[in-house]
């Protein structure tokens, strides 16, 4: 054999596929161990689509990454192919070129090496660190979300906390962190939403579904937003929300918020994932509880038990800050004290029920007779305290003539068809009189009180601070 | 679904940045001369553009711009919620074209440029004169009637490879950083760590990109369109082109000659005449 025959040998021969490609893609020219590989005769390889020889996926890979690297780089080393053979059957193999576009037209050269069985054991090594990495993601995303819930003391940042551990899970678009309140009414307490300005949280049907269910509610291309809910598809359409998925937080048995994500495009929405908000609604549950409780306690601290109207410490707070805004923008504050007339004499006649029952319906009767911005508190035993700003005496002295009236309507329940009056004090404040504190106009109120009752009860004194 | 255009592509987490040096955009040619911008395909950066845009610079101001994530974008601006979606990047287009103050733009697209220069298109029609789309698809995966060419396990293989390669790219950056490093080793696990924020940048991307679907917004584009179809385009199958002339109002549908799936690479030429007809 001569050494070009030798030469020819080992190209047509050697334990690899050989090719000449066009920078299209076009093959140019191969050898026989390419050619067996494929399956196909060389004529038929010859002016061949490479990657018309190649799996669908490696088709892709072809076209965004083989291509551009090679473009860029002009080498390219071991990348994963796989081809598709005349029989139907598939080749792993791993490719090598280079671009040589010193002559006048560019060539790609390949080198096409067999590798079954390593790709094999790579993509078993890809497996086992996939996995490996989203447990280690799903544990930092939840300890992140613990160490943000834990110091949690408001609905605020407990929704900031949640939302973000959301958002790092699912990258979503947009979070919205919902609870139900105890009285039922729903807060968007984190986030933002989609339909804001023309559908109510109420009726947000994703999320009602989801809080009325307890399961969550997921729709995951814009075909599944169409069929669920209909009346609601066109604004998310126009939003370009395509997914969504709304997770409860129940605790023990009640559904007490939900965690909405809304995506721009469609999603799997994999059990991986699911399982992962799963494990933060859980997280958040029990938070979301103490959060509830710890404003009921607050709550019950700044309110009277019996009647639900702020109680003492509460109406000063109240009367502070209505001091230092007319101080700051100029205004007038009054305080009416009242004390109920003949309140004693139902107690003794009927008993403390009774009584209880008559300070319950002066209070309802207070809420219901005074102008938006004043507030009504029970000061202890039979008095009542309502402060007012912004008024003019002749105004005020019309709030307490109001109120007079809704007191001595006749009772209902054990004291039915008696009756209380009330007596009245009333201060008010105005800048010009330079500072005052709210105890001080309390003081000054209830020694009004004291003289309309001197002055024959069921009436109102007046005094300007 | 809506007859409505579609609204609010600004993204949750825009914030004051330079979006110039964030999209690594270049700009060459007289600044009076209105403006034809190239927009890079998935896993490329403008460079790939070299051998049409430079052609334009006499009659034209040519506008090159990176993906954030690829080329020599700033890959720390990569906000994953922003980019979930290629509305995040129809948002940065569209930031760009205001910075430079943009009228009446030739948006020449490849490939999943060209869905995000329609989104753009879409949001603000006035700024825009013509979209010029080459080897588009609205989406790359087979459904109901509708040949995109792939199935989601192709995808899949893709992701996969992005993350072997990853090893690769290591070993490939670790020697250059370590030529000046004190500490060897430490330039080797530097070397992992960016190759692992480039390999998850580029499988987001991929994600994002093959396994969106934008024909839902085809009948809201109104800028006139032409689309520019390979003869053998494996990752846009000549069925795509046609579906995306018939669902364009006013679209020209034109088959080129080049093959493949990067013609402005493999045949300039043909690229640059089909760009100059629009002009």
């Amino acid at each position: 054999m001569t050494l070009e025959d030798v030469s020819r040998a080992l190209f047509q021969h050697a334990p690899a596929g050989l090719l000449a490609m066009s920078t299209d893609g076009v093959i140019r020219s191969a050898n026989d161990t390419f050619c067996d590989w494929a399956g196909y005769p060389h004529d038929d390889v010859i002016g061949r689509y490479f990657p018309s020889l190649l799996s669908r996926g490696s088709k892709l890979i072809f076209s965004t990454r083989f291509m551009p690297l090679l473009q860029t780089q002009r080498t390219l080393n071991e990348m994963m192919l796989t081809l598709s053979t005349s029989t139907g059957g598939t080749r792993d193999v791993l490719v090598s070129s280079v671009l040589h576009d010193a002559g006048a037209e560019p060539v790609i050269y390949a080198a096409v090496l067999d590798a079954g069985v390593r790709l094999k054991y790579e993509r078993d090594l890809l497996d086992a660190r996939r996995t490996a990495e989203t447990a280690v993601a799903r544990v930092r995303i939840l300890q992140e979300a613990a160490a943000g819930l834990a110091p949690a003391t408001t609905l605020a940042a407990f929704g900031r906390a949640l939302r973000v551990s959301a958002e790092t899970a699912t990258d979503a678009a947009f979070v919205s962190v919902i609870v139900v309140n105890p009285g039922g009414r729903l807060d968007l307490v984190s986030g933002t939403r989609p339909l804001a300005d023309t559908v109510a949280l109420a009726d947000l049907l994703p999320v009602q579904q989801c809080l009325a269910e307890g399961r969550p509610v997921l729709c995951r291309t814009a075909a599944d937003i169409v069929a669920a809910f209909p009346a609601l598809a066109a604004g998310f359409d126009l939003e370009g929300i395509e997914a969504l998925c709304i997770i409860p937080v129940i605790e023990d048995g009640t559904v007490s918020g939900a965690i909405a994500c809304w995506f721009q495009r469609e999603r799997e929405l994999d059990e991986n994932l699911l399982d992962l908000l799963a494990a933060l609604a859980t997280q958040a549950a029990p938070v979301l509880e103490r959060i509830h409780l710890q404003r009921q306690i607050e709550h019950q601290s700044l309110h009277d038990s019996l009647t639900g109207l702020p109680n003492r410490m509460s109406m000063q707070q109240r009367l502070r800050q209505l001091l230092a805004e007319a101080d700051r923008h100029g205004g007038t504050v009054a305080v009416l004290f009242l004390d109920l007339d003949g309140f004693k004499a139902i107690n003794d006649t009927f008993g403390h029920e009774a009584g209880d029952q008559v300070l319950q319906q002066v209070a309802g009767r207070l809420a219901h007779t005074l102008r938006v911005g004043d507030t009504a508190s029970r000061f202890g035993g039979d008095e009542f305290v309502i402060t007012c700003d912004g008024v003019d005496e002749e105004t005020v002295l019309e709030v307490a003539r109001r109120i007079r009236e809704a007191v001595k309507q006749p009772l209902e329940g054990l004291a039915r068809g008696s009756s209380v009056s009330a007596s009245i004090g009333i201060s008010v404040f105005t800048p010009s009189g330079g500072r005052i504190t709210p105890e001080a106009l309390v003081a000054l109120a209830d020694e009004a009180m004291l003289a309309s009752k001197r002055a024959g009860k069921g009436r109102d004194t007046l005094v300007v601070a | 679904m809506t007859d409505t255009a579609p609204t609010g592509l600004t993204a949750p987490s825009a914030g004051a940045v330079d979006v110039l040096v964030r999209n690594c955009v270049t700009v060459a040619g007289d600044p009076s001369l209105p403006p034809i911008l190239f927009g890079p395909g998935y896993g490329t950066s403008q460079n790939m553009w070299r051998l049409v845009a430079p052609q334009f610079v006499d009659a034209r101001r040519v506008v090159m711009f990176d993906h954030v994530g690829s080329g020599d974008s700033d890959v720390s601006a990569y906000d994953r919620r922003k980019y979930d979606t290629l509305r995040g990047y129809a948002a940065d287009l569209l930031e760009i074209v205001r910075s430079l103050d943009l009228h009446d733009v030739v948006f020449v697209g490849h490939s999943v440029s060209a869905m995000i220069g329609a989104l753009a298109a879409i949001e603000e029609p006035e700024r825009f004169a013509k979209l010029i789309m080459l080897s588009p698809s609205p989406r790359y995966l087979n459904d109901d009637g509708y040949v995109g060419g792939f199935e989601r396990a192709d995808v899949d293989a893709l992701l996969d490879a992005l993350e072997v390669d990853h090893v690769s790219w290591a070993a490939q950056m670790a020697p250059a950083l370590m030529q000046n490093a004190e500490r060897p080793e430490l330039a080797v696990e530097l070397a992992e760590s960016m190759a692992r924020t480039t390999t998850k940048v580029a499988q987001h991307f991929a994600r994002v990109t093959f396994l969106s679907d934008m024909r839902r917004y085809l009948k809201h584009i109104s800028t006139p369109t032409l689309i520019l179809q390979t003869s053998d385009d494996l990752i846009a199958p000549l069925e795509v082109g046609e579906y995306l002339h018939e669902h364009i109002a006013g679209s020209e549908l034109v088959v080129l000659g080049a093959a493949g799936h990067y013609a402005h690479l493999s045949d300039p030429a043909e690229i640059e005449q089909q760009i100059r007809r629009c002009l």
